[in-house]
């Protein structure tokens, strides 16, 4: 494709035409020094819009705006001679994107998005998404697709990584209103990328199992009541409302937890001894594990399990 | 309930003139056929097309089975005990499309397939069969499909009969949800095969069993098993903890005692919902609104996720009292559960080969109802 390099003044180009542009949420600080260093390196490829007054960005978007924030008039840029087609144009700056950068989740996903405009969903899978470094199924496809139509503070959420990937495809799923809900509360809260994903997965099945609705479990009392709280942090607020969810998530789980922990406690063991229940309390089989340095330790073990076996909390305790 | 008949069929090349890819040809008249050359790819490429899961394929595709037709139940890990159960795999995949089924997640081909080289499945269970002429067996072809989903288009028990007759100990259970039995009620089966039905609350069964039989039709089709000599078999499983489910399933075995004689039941069996946790999200995908996925369920030794242990020695205890209550002589199993809740429910553990012992004491003599 034939290009030519023009001096363009900057307020002719449309900054916010995005039709070519896939760049998200990247941080333009190095870009702005070496400009300021040494001027502009790569030129931007522009293309002349249908007026032929004004010019389309294909690629140099961030180029573009940092010129633009250091006050320069004018740009030199590659302008393409004979208007190629549209499709051409965004494979162009696709793969120049490709070339010299890995993508983010969210540049992913407007590249696909962008891509289904030319192309058949069967020849992205086989074609497109392994050049993105994803798997060649459907599946990826409607979840990478399903990125692009977030809000702008959740795609940012993404990019940073404050958001786990696999959470915002689910809350894509979501009405914008119940997204939202979720994700502000993960803007009050520390929560590790794993505790996001746990508390929207019993935020969903609630919702489903009580039909309520996202914002009407997050507005439930226990919940603000830890939201409120002025002297804790924002990881031990996020550590108890996982805690609440999960109460209300799994009632009975929660409540035989209670209760085997209350009869623990009833039992008086000593910190050698610990007594711990069936994962989930799932089967029957109970376990004892004792820590000793001495023959001594060790008898004394064996007299406190014997006095154990008589107590009739312990017999409660098995029997559930 | 509509029988299914394909849009298309897929035939692989070296399978096309095989007699039950030709039968199936002249049942779907209507369908059209394409002939491809290799199954395996062409799975491949229909995969990244539109996606094993969540595809709603209305396709089916008949080829060669090229590995083993007789394979162990997987079961599951220890605790939990299986009944040694041998499958004959006759296909993969089924029209019926249940919310919970364990073949979304776990099937790498989107299409109903059947194995059209009978030919070789018969070779293979002569072989077997003479390998130990003295095991008693039961094998069925209810786990990749449902059993009788697809016998008006292949015959398949018909085709399996002559070497059943030869085999004493071999029993054939089908497992199925329709009432589809009009192929089987004129043949001369000898207590040779054995017809069993899940069953489950009618309210979940309309909700969560997409193209299944109403319950009330499948225990007719039953009744009309027993009077032409078949013994019967039932599984509650899986069992749906919902609201309302204690009035659900008593309505469920009120419909079984009313309609059934007990002493035609070989067994039956109970189960509560289980799956690999990765189902819950493709089952999701293709039922939003199911919400079968949001009680509490905990992750199990073997990795499945299960009702906790409370909740389902709850629905245990309820349903064997009231089976117990309308014949203390069925013979109630569980199906890939814990020796604590067989003793908690039962009153015993068998091990697993007791159990396999148990049920293979049901079918053997064969005695038809
Ligand atoms: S009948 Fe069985 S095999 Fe068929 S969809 Fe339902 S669970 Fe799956």
């Amino acid at each position: 494709m034939e290009t030519e390099a023009v001096s363009i003044p900057l307020h002719k180009i449309e900054k916010s035409d995005r039709s070519f542009i896939i760049t998200a949420g990247r941080d333009n600080r190095e870009l702005t020094r070496s400009i300021q260093q040494v001027g502009l390196v790569n030129l931007p490829y522009l293309v002349a819009g249908p007026s032929g007054d004004c010019y389309r960005i294909v690629c140099g978007c961030r180029r573009i705006q940092v010129l633009t924030e250091l006050g320069w008039k004018e740009v030199t840029a590659k302008i393409f001679s004979n208007a190629p087609e549209e499709k051409t144009l965004f494979l162009f700056a696709f793969f120049d994107n490709l070339a010299h950068r890995q993508f983010n989740p969210v540049e992913k996903a407007h590249s696909v998005e962008r891509l289904l405009h030319y192309f058949s969903q069967e020849e992205i899978i086989r074609s497109y998404l392994p050049l993105l470094g994803l798997h060649p199924t459907a599946r990826t496809l409607a979840d990478t697709i399903s990125l692009a139509g977030l809000e702008d503070d959740i795609k940012y959420a993404v990019i940073t990584g404050a958001l786990q990937e696999k959470t915002a495809v689910r809350l894509a799923g979501l009405s914008a209103e119940e997204r939202q809900s979720i994700f502000s509360l993960f803007c009050m809260v520390n929560l590790s990328a794993s505790k996001q994903s746990e508390i929207s997965e019993h935020c969903l099945d609630i919702a489903c199992r009580d039909s309520l609705s996202i914002s009407e479990i997050l507005d439930d009392r226990a919940v603000q009541d830890v939201l409120q709280q002025d002297r804790m942090t924002g990881s031990q607020k996020g550590e108890q409302v996982r805690q609440v969810l999960r109460k209300k998530r799994f009632p009975r789980l929660t409540r035989r937890e209670e209760s085997f922990g209350t009869l623990k406690k009833r039992m008086h063991l000593p910190p050698n001894l610990v007594l711990s229940p069936p994962a989930f309390f799932e089967g029957a089989m109970y376990r004892m594990q004792i820590s000793f340095e001495t023959v001594e330790d060790v008898q004394a073990a064996a007299d406190q399990v014997k006095k154990l076996a008589e107590n009739p909390d312990l017999k409660k305790l098995l029997e559930g | 309930m509509q029988r299914f008949i394909p849009e298309k069929i897929f035939i692989e090349e070296s399978a096309a003139d095989l007699v039950a890819a030709k039968r199936v040809r002249e049942r779907c008249s209507e369908s059209s056929v394409e002939i491809i050359t290799s199954a395996r790819e062409f799975i491949r490429l229909s995969r990244q097309k539109a996606g094993a899961e969540g595809a709603l394929q209305t396709g089916l595709l008949l080829c060669r089975n090229k590995g083993r037709f007789l394979e162990p139940c997987p079961g599951t890990k220890k605790p939990y005990r299986c009944c040694g159960y041998a499958i004959l795999n006759s296909g993969t995949g089924c029209p019926l499309h249940c919310t919970y089924c364990v073949l979304q997640a776990y099937l790498n081909n989107p299409f109903i397939t059947l194995y059209v080289n009978h030919e070789d499945m018969l070779e293979e269970l002569e072989h077997f069969a003479h390998l130990y002429p003295d095991r008693i067996m039961r094998i069925g072809t209810g786990e990749y499909t449902d059993s009788l989903a697809l016998e008006h288009l292949t015959d398949f028990t018909c085709s399996l009969l002559p070497f059943l007759r030869q085999h004493q100990g071999i029993v054939l259970e089908l497992k199925t949800k329709t009432a589809f039995i009009d192929t089987l009620l004129e043949l001369d089966h000898g207590g040779s095969v054995l017809v069993s039905w899940s069953l489950n609350a009618q309210e979940i069964a309309a909700s969560e069993e997409h193209g299944a039989a109403p319950v009330h039709e499948r225990l007719a089709a039953a009744r009309s098993l027993i009077n032409k000599g078949y013994r019967v078999g039932f599984h509650f499983d899986p069992l749906i903890y919902y609201p309302g489910w204690q009035e659900g399933y008593r309505q469920t075995v009120d419909l079984l005692a009313d309609s059934i004689p007990p002493a035609a039941i070989a067994w039956i069996s109970l189960g509560s919902l289980r799956f690999m946790p990765p189902l819950k999200n493709t089952s999701l995908q293709r039922f939003p609104h199911t919400k079968i996925y949001c009680q509490e369920f905990v992750s199990g030794h073997d990795g499945k996720m299960r009702y906790l242990q409370d909740i389902r020695l709850e629905m245990y205890t309820a349903l064997v009292a009231w089976l117990r209550h309308y014949s203390n002589d069925i013979f109630i199993y569980y199906c890939m559960e814990s020796p604590t809740v067989w003793k908690k429910t039962l009153g015993f553990a068998p091990s697993n080969a007791e159990l396999q012992k148990l049920l293979d004491g049901r079918v053997s003599p064969r005695i038809a109802a």
